[in-house]
C-alpha cells in the first residue's frame, strides 16, 4: 500500500480559537479511513483543509503525493471528490441539471461525461427519470444522487463528510455497501461519521477530541487497548434503580436504561449482584468512543 | 408567565443580536432622513445657464444679473454658436439668446425678441427652468422701465428634446436604469448567498475552477436577465407613452455593458458581508436606495449640499441615467458618451477590484 494523504502537524485557527491542533496521520491507498469525535472535535474542519476547501493556518497536507499549496489547490481538487454534510444538491434543480453542471465545473469532456454519469447511476442502480428535481426525492435518494456527483470525474479519493446524516437505517446500510463497492474499485474512503456500526466498517479510525488527534488504529485494536479489564453490562433488577457506590468502578457509563462498567476489584461483583443483572461483554466501538472521546471531556 | 410577553421578549432579544438587522431596522432609516432629507427637493437649483449676446447690451446684461444672483443660475461663459451647440451636447441647461445686435437695441427699435432655448431631458428641470426665466425677465423689464411704458418685448421658447415637457420620457429611461441595477443587485447578491445559506457553495470551491469563473458565472446570466429587462421598459416606453429613441442603439448596448461592470462590482461586493438572504436583500436595499435617491433620476442633484453632490457624482447610475435620456432623447454625441462611459467604466474597475479581494474561494 502506497499512500493517498500525507497530513504533517496541521493548525487551523480562527481567530484565537484553535479548531485543530498539532494533528498528524497518513491515510493509504485502498483504505477506508474513519475520522471520529464529538461535535466540535474538528471533524469538518479537517476535512475542508484536505479538500483545499478552507486554509490550514500551520502543517503540511499532501494528498496523492501533491502538496497542498494555498493559492494552488486547483490540482489536488482535480484529484478529490467531496459530498458535504449537506449534500450540496440544488435542491431546485433536476438530477440531470446537478450532474451536467457538477460535470462543468469539472471541465469535463462530454463524452466521458456521459458515460461516467451511466456507469455510476448504474453503480448505485438508479433507473428512474433523470428530470425529476432533487426537492421531490427521498434523502436516501439525494444522498446516492450526491455520491455519483462526488464521484462524476472519478477522483482517487472521496471525503464523505457524515454522509448519512439523516438518513433512514436501510438507506445507510445500502450507502455503505456502494462505499464498500467503491473501495473494491481501487478508491480511498475518508468518512466522518456519528455512528457507530457504520465506523466498524472502517479499516482504521482516528478519533478526535478538541481539535486533537487523541487515537489512531483499526476498530479491533481501538476496543483492545482501551479495556484492560473485563467490561460487564449491568441490567437493574429493582424498581426504582438503586444505584451503587461509583467508587467500586474504573468505569461507569449509562447504557439506554442499563449500565456498562469495570469494577476496580471482580470481588465487588457480589455487591452489585443484588440490584443488578451482571454479564460479561466484549467492548463494542460505542465504548471506545465513549470512554476515550465524551468520557474524558467530562 | 404571560404568553405575549414572552413573544415579546423573545423577539427583541432576537432582535439585538443580529447586528445587520439592527443596523438595517434601526440605524439606516435614521440615516436616510438625515440624507434624503438635504439630498431630495424639487427644486432645481444651480441651472447652467448660457447667455448669448453683444458686447454692452445692457438689458442683457441686467437680465444675466438677476438671474444668476437669483440662485438658481450659474454662469456658463459662451459665445453665440456654442450657446446653442451647449444645449444641444448637454453642457448647460438652458441659454438666453438675444436678436443680432444685442436686446437693448432691439427694443428701443420697438422690436425687442428674445429667445429661449432649454433642454428639456429632464423634465423637472426644463419646467423650473422656464417658470424662472419668464419670472426674472418680467421682474427685470419693470424694474427697468419703472416709470415708463415697457417697449413691447416677445420671446420664444423653444422646449428642446421633449417639446411636450412629457413627464414619461422624462421617467421612462431612469426607471430603465434604477431597474438594470435593482436586477443586477438583486439577482447576484441573492444568488452568491444562497450558495452560501444552502451549503451548495462547498459544491464551487471544491471543483477545481478560480474566483474568476465562480464570479463571472454567478453575474453573466443575471446581465443577460436585467439586459432583456431593459430593451421590455423600452419596448412599453415606446408603445405605452410614445417614447422616442433618437440616439444610436450600439451606444444604448454599449452604456448598458458598461454600467454592469459597477453594478456587478456592487453586488459581489455586497455579497461578500452577507451569510443569509435576508441580510443581503436588507443590505441591497439600502444601498439601492442610496443609489437611487443620489443619482438624478428622480430627483435633481444640482441643489444638494455638496457632500452630496460629490456622492451622486461617483454614483454609477448618475452617468448610466444621464447618458440613457441623453441617447433616447437626444441622440447623445460620442463624446458625452465617452465621458459618462468613462465615469462608469472608472467606478465599475474600482469596485470590481474591491470585490473581487474580498470575494474568498475558501471558507
Amino acid at each position: 500500500m502506497s499512500t493517498m494523504v500525507d497530513v504533517r502537524h496541521l493548525f487551523v485557527r480562527f481567530g484565537d480559537f484553535t479548531a485543530v491542533r498539532d494533528v498528524s496521520f497518513t491515510v493509504e491507498k485502498g483504505e477506508i479511513f474513519g475520522f471520529l469525535g464529538a461535535n466540535g472535535a474538528g471533524k469538518t474542519t479537517t476535512i475542508r483543509v484536505l479538500c483545499g476547501l478552507l486554509l490550514a493556518s500551520e502543517g503540511r497536507v499532501f494528498i496523492d503525493n501533491e502538496e497542498l499549496i494555498a493559492g494552488h489547490e486547483s490540482l489536488i481538487k482535480s484529484k478529490v471528490g467531496y459530498m458535504s454534510q449537506h449534500f450540496t444538491l440544488y435542491d431546485d434543480l433536476s438530477i440531470r441539471e446537478n450532474m451536467d453542471f457538477a460535470a462543468s465545473l469539472r471541465h469535463m469532456n462530454h463524452a466521458e461525461y456521459l458515460k461516467n454519469r451511466r456507469d455510476l447511476l448504474d453503480f448505485i442502480g438508479f433507473n428512474e427519470d433523470l428530470t425529476k428535481v432533487v426537492r421531490d426525492l427521498p434523502t436516501g435518494i439525494k444522498q446516492e444522487i450526491a455520491l455519483c456527483v462526488s464521484l462524476l470525474h472519478q477522483p482517487k479519493i472521496v471525503f464523505l463528510d457524515e454522509p448519512t446524516a439523516g438518513v433512514a437505517p436501510v438507506a445507510r446500510h445500502r450507502f455503505w455497501e456502494l462505499i464498500k463497492k467503491l473501495v473494491a474499485q481501487g478508491k480511498t474512503i475518508f468518512v466522518t461519521t456519528h455512528y457507530m456500526d457504520e465506523a466498524e466498517n472502517c479499516g482504521r479510525i482516528a478519533l478526535m477530541r478538541s481539535g486533537e488527534l487523541i487515537a489512531l488504529d483499526s476498530p479491533a485494536n481501538l476496543k483492545q487497548n482501551t479495556f484492560h479489564k473485563q467490561l460487564y453490562h449491568l441490567s437493574p433488577i429493582t424498581t426504582p434503580v438503586i444505584l451503587p457506590d461509583r467508587n467500586l468502578f474504573d468505569i461507569w457509563e449509562p447504557y439506554g436504561q442499563n449500565y456498562h462498567a469495570v469494577f476496580k476489584n471482580d470481588t465487588d461483583i457480589s455487591i452489585v449482584r443484588k440490584h443488578f443483572n451482571i454479564q460479561k461483554i466484549s467492548p463494542s466501538l460505542e465504548d471506545v468512543f465513549i470512554q476515550l472521546v465524551e468520557g474524558q471531556t467530562r | 408567565m404571560n404568553t405575549l410577553w414572552g413573544f415579546i421578549k423573545k423577539e427583541i432579544m432576537t432582535l439585538l443580536r443580529d447586528p445587520v438587522l439592527l443596523v438595517a431596522i434601526l440605524i439606516m432609516p435614521a440615516l436616510q432622513v438625515v440624507i434624503l432629507g438635504q439630498a431630495i427637493s424639487f427644486e432645481a437649483r444651480n441651472l447652467k445657464l448660457a447667455v448669448d449676446t453683444v458686447p454692452n447690451d445692457m438689458m442683457m446684461s441686467r437680465i444675466k444679473d438677476h438671474a444668476l444672483g437669483s440662485g438658481w443660475f450659474i454662469d456658463f461663459p459662451n459665445s453665440r454658436q456654442s450657446a446653442i451647440k451647449a444645449v444641444q451636447t448637454g453642457e448647460v441647461d438652458a441659454a438666453i439668446i438675444a436678436p443680432a445686435g444685442g436686446l437693448t437695441k432691439s427694443m428701443l427699435r420697438g422690436e425687442g425678441k428674445l429667445q429661449i432655448l432649454i433642454d428639456a431631458t429632464n423634465v423637472l428641470k426644463a419646467q423650473s427652468i422656464e417658470g424662472y426665466l419668464q419670472g426674472i425677465i418680467a421682474h427685470v423689464m419693470k424694474t427697468e422701465y419703472q416709470y415708463q411704458t415697457v417697449p413691447p418685448l416677445s420671446f420664444t421658447t423653444r422646449i428642446l428634446f421633449n417639446p411636450q415637457l412629457e413627464t414619461q420620457w422624462f421617467i421612462v429611461p431612469a426607471i430603465m436604469g434604477i431597474l438594470v441595477l435593482m436586477s443586477i443587485l438583486t439577482l447576484v447578491s441573492i444568488s452568491i448567498t444562497k450558495e452560501k445559506e444552502r451549503g451548495t457553495i462547498e459544491t464551487l470551491i471544491s471543483a477545481p475552477i478560480s474566483k474568476r469563473d465562480i464570479i463571472l458565472g454567478k453575474t453573466l446570466p443575471f446581465v443577460l436577465v436585467a439586459f432583456l429587462n431593459m430593451l421590455l421598459i423600452q419596448c412599453v416606453g415606446v408603445v405605452l407613452f410614445d417614447l422616442p429613441f433618437v440616439g444610436s442603439s450600439l451606444m444604448f448596448i454599449l452604456s448598458f455593458v458598461i454600467f454592469c461592470v459597477p453594478a456587478c462590482g456592487i453586488a459581489v461586493w455586497l455579497s461578500t458581508y452577507t451569510q443569509t438572504q435576508q441580510q443581503a436583500l436588507l443590505g441591497l436595499m439600502i444601498v439601492a436606495f442610496l443609489m437611487m435617491m443620489l443619482s438624478g433620476a428622480l430627483f435633481p442633484t444640482e441643489n444638494m449640499p455638496t457632500l452630496l453632490r460629490w456622492i451622486a457624482d461617483i454614483n454609477p447610475l448618475t452617468h448610466f441615467t444621464y447618458l440613457l435620456r441623453n441617447i433616447v432623447l437626444k441622440g447623445a454625441d460620442l463624446s458625452y458618451f465617452m465621458e459618462k462611459a468613462a465615469y462608469m467604466l472608472i467606478t465599475g474597475i474600482l469596485l470590481c477590484l474591491m470585490a473581487v479581494k474580498r470575494f474568498k474561494t475558501t471558507l
